[in-house]
Parts: C-alpha cells; sequence; structure tokens
C-alpha cells in the first residue's frame, strides 16, 4: 500500500456482497442509458437507410445551373458524387409510352446508378451511348426482355424511338403501384431525347443536379458557402429534408425536429436523474451501514476530506467492474434488436450490420455513467466524513436513524405501523426512495406520449390493406366479377374484395345539395368498419337494401351535414333514387376532398345504380404466395386493368413501423425493468440495513408472517406515496409532452393515458409483490441468531 | 417443578476438519423461581447455549424441554408465539426498538400478540421499573441503565415462565449494573421466573441461587452459592 486510497481495492475485493447492490444499480443506469443511446442510434442508422433506398443517397438538388458550375461543385473536396438527373412523363401525362404502358424516363449520369442510388443495376451496365438504355425489372418481366434487344419508346404522336438495352434495373414501389414502366438514359442521350428544346433552350431539361456530401458534419456550411459562391438564390438548392434531418444537418422543418430533440433532452434528463435516485440510495444504505468502520478511519487520524475521497473513489471503482459489463449487455441487447430488425423486413435492414457498434451509445453510457456514479456518491460521502469517532471507540454505531417519533400502534397494528414508520424513519432516505419510484413512473408515462406520436406519425397499414389491387382504367365499374370468383379459387389468395364506385353524385338531403361518392362493401370490408362505427347498424346496411353508411371522420374539414336516419336524395343516371342512412363510421380507405362518402352494400349499389362490375378488386396475398403467384394472376387479369403491385409499398409502410414500434416498446419496457428493478433492490436494500433490528424482533416474539406485514407495510408506503407523486407528475409531464407532439400536428386533444397508467400501476404493484418475496424469504432462511450477527 | 430440562444438548459448528463443538452433551434441570447465572471464559459456549435454550439457534442433538414442551418439535410460527408468551430476553445490546417509546417498547410483546396491554399492568411495571416518567421517551433518549430497564420491563410484562439473560450488565456501570440485577432478582422472587442469565461479573454471579460454569462447551453445576442458600431457602419457606 502506498496510499490510504489502496485501501479501496482492498476493501471492494472482501465485501463483494455488500457492494453487490450497488454494482447492480450502475449497471443497470448504465446498461439503460448506453442501450437507449444505442437504440436511438440504431433507429436513425436504420432510417438513414430506408431514407438512402427509398429516396437516394443525396443531400441537395441544384436546379437551374450550368453544366460548367455543377463541374465546379463535382470538384470540391467536400462532395462526393454528382449527377444530373431528369425526369420526362413523372406524371404520366405526356403520353409516351413502352408497349403500350406508360412510361417515365429518366436521365441521369452513371454516378447517379453508383452512389445516389446504389445497387439500382440489377443486371447490364450503364447506358454508354445516347441510344442505349436501363428498363426496369417488370418490364423485362412482362415483356420478356434480354440484354442487347431492342426497345422503343412512342411519344404521344406516336412516333417511335428506339433504344437498345444495356441493363436492367430494380423495381420501385411507384412504378409497380401504378403499374407502368421506368427507363433511364444517359444524360447526353435524355437532353437529345427531350422534346421542345431550340437551340439549347429551356436549357434545364427538367433536371436537377443531386449533391451527395462526404463529410456529414458541416453539410450546412457547405450548402451555403456553395450558395454564395454560385449566388443560388434559395428556390434553386432543394434538401433532402428526411435525410438531412436524421443526420443532424436540416434546416427545413428545424421547430419539429428540435420539439422532437427537446422532448428527447427532457426524457435524457428523467433517466440521468432515475439513475443518480438509484445509485445514491444504494451508496447511502452502503455507507450508512459501515459508521463504525469510517469511525475507526476518523479515530486512527483520517480527515473528513479523505473519508470523502475515499468514498468517491471506492463509488468510482465499483465502476470498473459495472461500466464494462453494462456495456457489453448494452451491445447485446442492439444486436438482438438489429437482428430483429433484419428478421421482420429484410428488404430495408437488410444492410444494417449484424454486429454494430453504437459508438454514441457507449460514449454516452460511459459519461453518463461516470457522470451519475460521481452526482450520486456526494452525499453518501458528505454523510461517511461526518461519521464520529466515538462511533468507533464505543461500538454504538447505530446504522439506522435515530428516530425522531415514536411509531402509531393505536392506528394500525404494531407490525404493520412499524413497518410504515421504518419508511418514514430517514427523511432524506424515503425522499430517495419516493423520489426514484414516482421518477420511474414519471419517466414511463413521459415517454409513453411517443407511443401516440407514432401512432400519428407512421400511418400502419390498416387491416384492409391489399397486396395487389385490379383497377378499372377509368374508375368506371368494368373490372369483372366472374374475376373475383377465379381469384379466390387460388390457393396464392388470402382474402379478395370488390369495390364499385360511383363519382360526384348530386345529392340533395334536407334541402340542401352537395356531391356524394357512392362506395359497395362486402362483408370483409363490413367486419373492418366495425371498429369505426360512430352511430347506427352496420347489420342494417349490410342486409337491408336502400340503406347506407356516411362516412363522418373528425379529422377531414369536410364534415358531413348528413347523419343517422336521414334520406339522401341521390341523382343517378338522370334519375332520383333514395338512399336511408342507417349509420356513420368515423374511417374508411377513401376520402374525397369535397362531398361525402356513403357506403352501401353491393344490393343497394346494384339496385341504385345498375352497374354489375367492380371498379377495384384488392387481393390479399397469404405468406407463402411467390414471384410467380403474383405473375400468374397478372396473367389472369389481362391487359384491360390495372395492376398496381402494392407489396413494396406496404414494406416501406411496415419496416417504417418494426423500426419505430421496436425503439419506442423497447424503451418502454427498459424503463418498466428499470422501476422492477428499482424497487426490488429499494427492498432488499432496506431489509438488509434492518436485518439486525428484524433479527431482535424476531427474538422477542415476532413471527414470520408478521415480519411479512412488516416489511410489506414498508414497501407499499414507499410505493403508494412515489406512486401518488409519480402519476400527479407523470400525468402533467404527459400531457404537456401530448401536447407538443401530438396536438401542436395533428390537432388531437389529450386525454387520460388509461392504460398507460394501469400498466405502470400494475408493473408497481407487481415488483412490490416480487421484491418482498426474496427478502422474506431469506430471512425466514436464517436463523434467528445468524440475523441478529449480521455485519 | 422444572421449568427447564436441558438433556445431551450438543451443538457443533462447520464440517469436517474444521468443526467445532460448542456445546457437548450439556444436561441440566432448572425449577420454577429459580435464578441461576452461567460464567465462563469468550467463546466457552454460553451464549450458544442460551441461544439454543431460547430457539435463536438450533441444536445439532439433545432435547430442550420449557415447562414440559419441546420447541424444537414446534413449528415456526408456533415456537414464535410460544417464545413471544413464555420466554422473556434481555440482551447486552438492549434489542429495544427504537421507534417505540419507553411505554410501547414494554408492551411490546403483548402487542404482538394483538393484546391490548393493561394500562395498569403498564403503570406497574414503569413505577417498578423507575420509569414512568420516561414513559413517552424513545430509546434514544435514555440512559444505558435505563434502556436495559426498559428491556427487563419488556421481558416481565407477559410474566414468562422462563428469562433468558444474556450479559444484561455488559454495557452497564457498576451501579446500573446492581440495579438491573436487582431488578432481575425482584421480579424472580416476586413473580416466580425463573431466570437464567449469563455474566462475566463474578460478584453478580454470587448474588444468584446457582452457578453453572461453562468450558469448550461442556457444563459444570457449581452448585447453590452460600449468599443464596439462606434467600432461597427463606423465600421457599415462606
Amino acid at each position: 500500500m502506498k496510499n490510504y486510497l489502496d485501501l479501496v481495492p482492498l476493501y471492494t475485493k472482501t465485501h463483494k456482497k455488500q457492494n453487490f447492490m450497488s454494482v447492480f444499480c450502475i449497471f443497470l443506469s448504465v446498461f439503460l442509458v448506453a442501450a437507449i443511446f444505442g437504440m436511438a442510434d440504431m433507429y436513425i442508422r436504420s432510417m438513414i437507410l430506408k431514407t438512402k433506398r427509398e429516396d437516394g443517397n443525396w443531400h441537395i438538388a441544384l436546379s437551374r445551373i450550368s453544366d460548367e458550375d455543377a463541374a465546379l461543385i463535382a470538384a470540391r473536396p467536400e462532395v462526393k458524387a454528382l449527377s444530373c438527373y431528369g425526369t420526362l412523363n413523372y406524371r404520366l401525362d405526356m403520353g409516351y409510352t413502352v408497349a403500350d404502358k406508360d412510361v417515365v424516363i429518366c436521365g441521369a449520369d452513371e454516378t447517379h446508378l453508383t452512389e445516389i442510388y446504389a445497387g439500382t443495376v440489377t443486371e447490364g451496365s450503364f447506358p454508354q451511348t445516347e441510344n442505349e438504355i436501363i428498363v426496369t425489372g417488370n418490364a423485362k418481366k412482362e415483356l420478356g426482355l434480354f440484354l442487347g434487344d431492342q426497345i422503343s419508346i412512342r411519344d404521344a404522336s406516336g412516333a417511335e424511338f428506339p433504344y437498345t438495352i444495356s441493363g436492367f434495373a430494380d423495381d420501385l414501389p411507384m412504378i409497380l403501384s401504378k403499374d407502368i414502366y421506368g427507363v433511364i438514359m444517359n444524360t447526353a442521350g435524355f437532353r437529345n431525347f427531350y422534346p421542345g428544346i431550340t437551340d439549347g433552350e429551356p436549357d434545364d431539361y427538367d433536371s436537377c443536379f443531386l449533391v451527395q456530401f462526404r463529410n456529414h458534419r458541416n453539410i450546412r456550411g457547405t450548402i451555403n458557402d456553395i450558395k454564395t459562391q454560385f449566388q443560388l438564390a434559395d428556390e434553386q438548392v432543394g434538401e433532402q429534408a428526411m435525410l438531412l434531418g436524421l443526420l443532424g444537418q436540416s434546416d427545413e422543418g428545424n421547430s419539429f425536429m428540435m420539439t422532437i430533440y427537446s422532448v428527447a433532452a427532457v426524457l435524457s434528463v428523467l433517466v440521468l436523474s432515475a439513475g443518480i435516485l438509484m445509485i445514491a440510495s444504494s451508496l447511502n444504505s452502503n455507507i450508512a451501514g459501515r459508521t463504525e468502520f469510517f469511525g475507526m478511519l476518523r479515530c486512527i487520524g483520517a480527515t473528513p476530506k479523505q473519508i470523502m475521497r475515499l468514498v468517491h473513489r471506492e463509488a468510482l471503482s465499483l465502476c470498473t467492474f459495472a461500466i464494462p459489463l453494462s456495456i457489453l449487455s448494452a451491445i447485446i441487447v442492439i444486436w438482438m434488436l438489429c437482428a430483429v430488425l433484419r428478421l421482420l423486413s429484410p428488404r430495408y435492414f437488410a444492410d444494417m450490420p449484424a454486429f454494430a457498434i453504437s459508438i454514441p451509445g457507449i460514449a454516452a453510457g460511459i459519461t453518463i455513467g461516470i457522470l451519475t456514479v460521481v452526482l450520486a456518491s456526494r452525499a453518501p460521502a458528505k454523510r461517511a466524513s461526518k461519521a464520529s469517532p466515538l462511533a468507533a471507540v464505543t461500538g454504538n454505531a447505530n446504522r439506522l436513524a435515530p428516530a425522531r417519533k415514536a411509531a402509531n400502534t393505536v392506528l394500525c397494528k404494531v407490525d404493520t405501523a412499524l413497518g410504515v414508520h421504518h419508511a418514514k424513519a430517514s427523511r432524506k432516505n424515503f425522499l430517495l426512495v419516493v423520489g426514484s419510484y414516482a421518477l420511474s413512473i414519471i419517466l414511463f408515462l413521459s415517454f409513453s406520449t411517443t407511443v401516440d406520436f407514432m401512432k400519428h406519425a407512421i400511418k400502419a397499414l390498416s387491416p384492409w390493406s391489399p397486396d395487389v389491387s385490379i383497377v378499372s382504367k377509368d374508375n368506371s365499374c368494368t373490372v369483372d366479377r366472374s374475376l373475383l370468383a377465379a381469384l379466390q379459387d387460388n390457393p396464392a389468395v388470402k382474402r379478395v374484395y370488390g369495390r364499385m364506385f360511383a363519382y360526384d353524385l348530386p345529392t340533395e338531403v334536407n334541402g340542401q345539395t352537395g356531391k356524394t361518392m357512392l362506395i359497395s362493401y362486402e362483408d370483409n370490408q363490413f367486419e373492418w368498419a366495425k371498429k369505426y362505427l360512430l352511430d347506427g347498424s352496420l347489420k342494417d346496411v349490410q342486409n337491408q337494401t336502400g340503406t347506407g353508411l356516411i362516412v363522418a371522420s373528425p379529422q377531414y374539414d369536410n364534415q358531413s351535414a348528413i347523419w343517422t336516419g336521414d334520406t339522401v336524395t341521390l341523382t343517378i343516371g338522370g334519375q332520383s333514387t333514395d338512399i336511408m342512412i342507417a349509420g356513420a363510421v368515423s374511417e374508411c380507405p377513401f376520402n374525397t376532398a369535397d362531398g361525402d362518402i356513403i357506403i352501401c352494400s353491393e344490393d343497394t349499389f346494384r339496385q341504385l345504380t345498375g352497374a354489375e362490375h367492380y371498379t377495384i378488386l384488392d387481393i390479399q396475398l397469404t405468406r407463402k404466395a411467390t414471384e410467380d403467384d403474383v405473375d400468374a394472376i397478372r396473367a389472369l387479369t389481362g391487359t384491360d386493368y390495372t395492376f398496381s403491385d402494392l407489396r413494396m409499398n406496404n414494406q416501406s409502410v411496415l419496416g417504417a413501423t418494426y423500426a419505430c414500434k421496436l425503439f419506442i416498446y423497447g424503451f418502454l419496457f427498459l424503463i418498466a425493468m428499470v422501476t422492477v428493478c428499482n424497487i426490488i433492490n429499494c427492498v432488499a436494500m432496506s431489509v438488509e440495513s434492518r436485518m439486525k433490528q428484524y433479527g431482535g424482533l424476531r427474538a422477542i416474539g415476532l413471527s414470520g408472517r408478521q415480519l411479512t406485514k412488516m416489511i410489506i407495510a414498508e414497501t407499499s408506503t414507499y410505493a403508494a406515496t412515489g406512486g401518488i407523486c409519480g402519476v400527479v407528475l407523470g400525468l402533467l409531464l404527459n400531457k404537456k409532452l401530448f401536447e407538443l407532439l401530438v396536438t401542436a400536428r395533428w390537432s388531437e386533444t389529450w386525454s387520460l393515458p388509461f392504460a398507460e397508467l394501469g400498466i405502470i400501476v400494475g408493473i408497481v404493484i407487481f415488483s412490490v409483490i416480487l421484491a418482498v418475496r426474496g427478502p422474506i424469504r431469506k430471512i425466514r432462511g436464517m436463523s434467528i441468531i445468524e440475523t441478529l450477527n449480521v455485519q | 417443578m422444572n421449568i427447564l430440562q436441558v438433556q445431551n444438548l450438543c451443538k457443533t459448528y462447520g464440517k469436517g476438519e474444521i468443526s467445532v463443538d460448542a456445546l457437548r452433551n450439556v444436561s441440566f434441570n432448572l425449577d420454577k423461581g429459580e435464578f441461576c447465572a452461567i460464567v465462563g471464559e469468550s467463546g466457552s459456549g454460553k451464549s450458544t447455549l442460551l441461544n439454543c435454550i431460547g430457539a435463536l439457534d438450533t441444536p445439532t442433538s439433545g432435547k430442550i424441554l420449557i415447562d414440559g414442551n419441546d420447541l424444537l418439535t414446534m413449528s415456526e410460527e408456533a415456537r414464535t408465539i410460544f417464545r413471544r408468551r413464555n420466554i422473556g430476553f434481555i440482551f447486552q445490546s438492549f434489542q429495544l426498538v427504537p421507534e417505540l417509546n419507553v411505554e410501547q417498547n414494554i408492551s411490546f410483546p403483548l402487542l404482538l400478540d394483538y393484546r391490548k396491554p393493561d394500562s395498569s399492568a403498564i403503570d406497574e411495571m414503569l413505577e417498578t421499573l423507575g420509569l414512568t416518567d420516561r414513559r413517552h421517551h424513545l430509546p434514544n433518549q435514555l440512559s444505558g441503565g435505563q434502556q436495559q430497564r426498559v428491556a427487563i420491563g419488556r421481558a416481565l410484562i407477559t410474566h414468562p415462565k422462563l428469562i433468558l439473560a444474556d450479559e444484561p450488565t455488559g454495557n452497564l456501570d457498576s451501579r446500573n449494573s446492581q440495579e438491573v440485577l436487582d431488578l432481575l432478582m425482584k421480579a424472580s422472587r416476586h413473580y416466580q421466573q425463573t431466570i437464567l442469565m449469563i455474566t462475566h461479573n463474578n460478584n453478580l454471579a454470587v448474588s444468584a441461587d446457582r452457578v453453572f460454569r461453562v468450558s469448550d462447551g461442556c457444563l459444570t453445576d457449581m452448585g447453590q452459592t452460600s449468599q443464596s442458600k439462606e434467600g432461597y431457602r427463606d423465600e421457599k419457606l415462606s
């Protein structure tokens, strides 16, 4: 030993059992922080991957700049890739077709497919000449194309433009859902093809230059620099707000991002406070049990400052074991979550590294862990430094704080009275424990608002979302109903359901005129509509012809004046006919900008309109459905209808939902776990500190049952007080955060979160039951003399 | 009449080579109203013997009967209730409940039995102990001697048949020690209670009716002390 502080490792080595609780608390706090930051990092990474894959890996789009300026920008060291990119017939309104199907024509540089949309080319190479072209995979499949084949683009006038296929590209969700083709030319070929150019005017070819920056640290500064250098107006610089936002470099929509960051900051402070309280109470209990030891040190000449230093060092020495262990555990948890994400949505998260290490997570865990321990050890260190040297000499160091007031044995039985009194014996300890209980509840209730946020921000797949739709090309009722029966027999089809539409029907109700969209539902759709029924009866509409449902969604501005009981007069084909409104629903798969939506049964629809066939057939596929099955359905459909393949869109929605859910529910689970562990820890520490006293009480006649009651009374006092404080403050914070995250954006008003409240109160009660079991069993397993002799 | 019968009591700590025999075939009986002292060196097994008798610790073998009841065959719950009602404990370190005042501490065994303490009995006990003016004080507001008197009051309040005292004067000065001893003797005589007391103090030991010596786990009956012979005889006669 060279220094008195060398006592610390010697002490911790020989008192592992006493230090276990403190090590566990540090482990839990650091694990929580590292896991939170790691999960947040993982969430951002997954969203970056998703955004890059769906929207391209570019940061800004520069329009109306010359090729010379573009070349100068590309040469900047901050710029990793720059690609010219333009489209023709993007809105499918210019009449370009390939094999009679609408086609979107895209012009780009090679870097576009190597850097911006990396991995898009599945076969072949980028067009090297103006006569070469890349076509999308659906064209290859449907038209039976091969590399080197000739393909013609036809314009609105019927003129044919032949091209040689140099490669095939991945399908985009938009291409499949609209049942169109896509082609990619090189920039020179695109400019050559672009119509209406006279003497190079207009010279932008409806194109822009997509820029990808090398370094993500100062993108804002680089953008401003480019703007200044090339004298670009704000309108000339478009930003990929989603990607920049995820990289923390967004300027657009900053206020909302800032709101999210400020919410994250509030939650981090809460986590930090919970950690401090938890560690402080465990260290406090550890120190309280060693008053004699510190008194002895004071006796032999240690100054109060030296004692404080000793306690600080001891607390930090516990970190040397707890922090690496918790970081390792957090990394393993994150790996598991990454694996789950890859499994759930392989298309979007396949690129996530199998064994990702989150540097921000580890750094935050270590920093906040050490900070928490340093802050948490302040009060116990002060307490230890105040240990009287006399305590060591007389051996009268009472590890428990002296009672100030006698327990009330009149109001309740002595065992219960003592339990309640034990909880309140030390005001500081009471506040610490109650505070940590309350904080766990506050944290849970606060963070649960993110679930509401998620529900609004991410539009999850509805039960009626189809994988494939067969749509009438002119939105009329022309999709043959015999197709429905054929599809129902297909083993790859899980569910198929049709809808008939009649648009803009003039209506009159209660003397008011308007326009209505009439939609037919079948049994499946009526079943899904049950959840959204506001008034009336679905069964009446299903079974009685001449009745309908009004869609009265509060989220749309066009609140309908029609309600259950009204009779609406529809004018169809010049003839007036009545429909009785038998119910109201809040939601339907469609909305209309103006006018009402009335849903009716197929029989009613046929009776009112005379239509026999469907406007749209929606198909949900079985899990086992293969690409060949989809091709077979496509072949069955023929070319008379639009075959809208929505599977990629659905996967995108699912991917985002999984990532978000995993993060939010994972965090809520961790908070719940902290609540459970915290309560178990608090009870174990409290029992440990009173072990000797319990021994004495047992010696003079306290039975095991009475001891159980005493410990339950003590724990319940903490839980009830902490619960009430936590619920009150938690609800206040829940309301505030809800208003910030949800009300401000979607105008939904806050209501009491009964489910979350029930869950956290349930968790607290469950934890109390779980917490008292262990210590009681332990004491009962010990002989009285063993408990009396506890050090 | 035998209140306490100890037969072939053995207690061994540890196993194999490191085992230590704390008690070896200890046997003795105590009559009702007897006041006995146990003396012996530190680590000789005195406290182990007392703890085994009070069922605070479990002997390795042997039998203990208190008023004919075998504590070791009882369930934990029944043993606790029996101990609460029939055995009074007095510890060197008092073992008072810090959250209860003097009056509550004395009536604590009754409260554990969910019985309403008889206020006149409590008043009488406080009077006997000289603690009437301290009845609402908490233990930390009392001197060592006063705390031990509270512990004695707690041990006596249920009128137990047997009182076990483990160095009750160990933490007290000579004046307080004598007071505590006088109280115990008074109780023994007045309520016909059997007292078994461990002490290091030879002066206190001679005040007892009988003295046992424990050495290396073996108990030797030293017989009646000359001082007590007369007192005990007088008491019996009266």
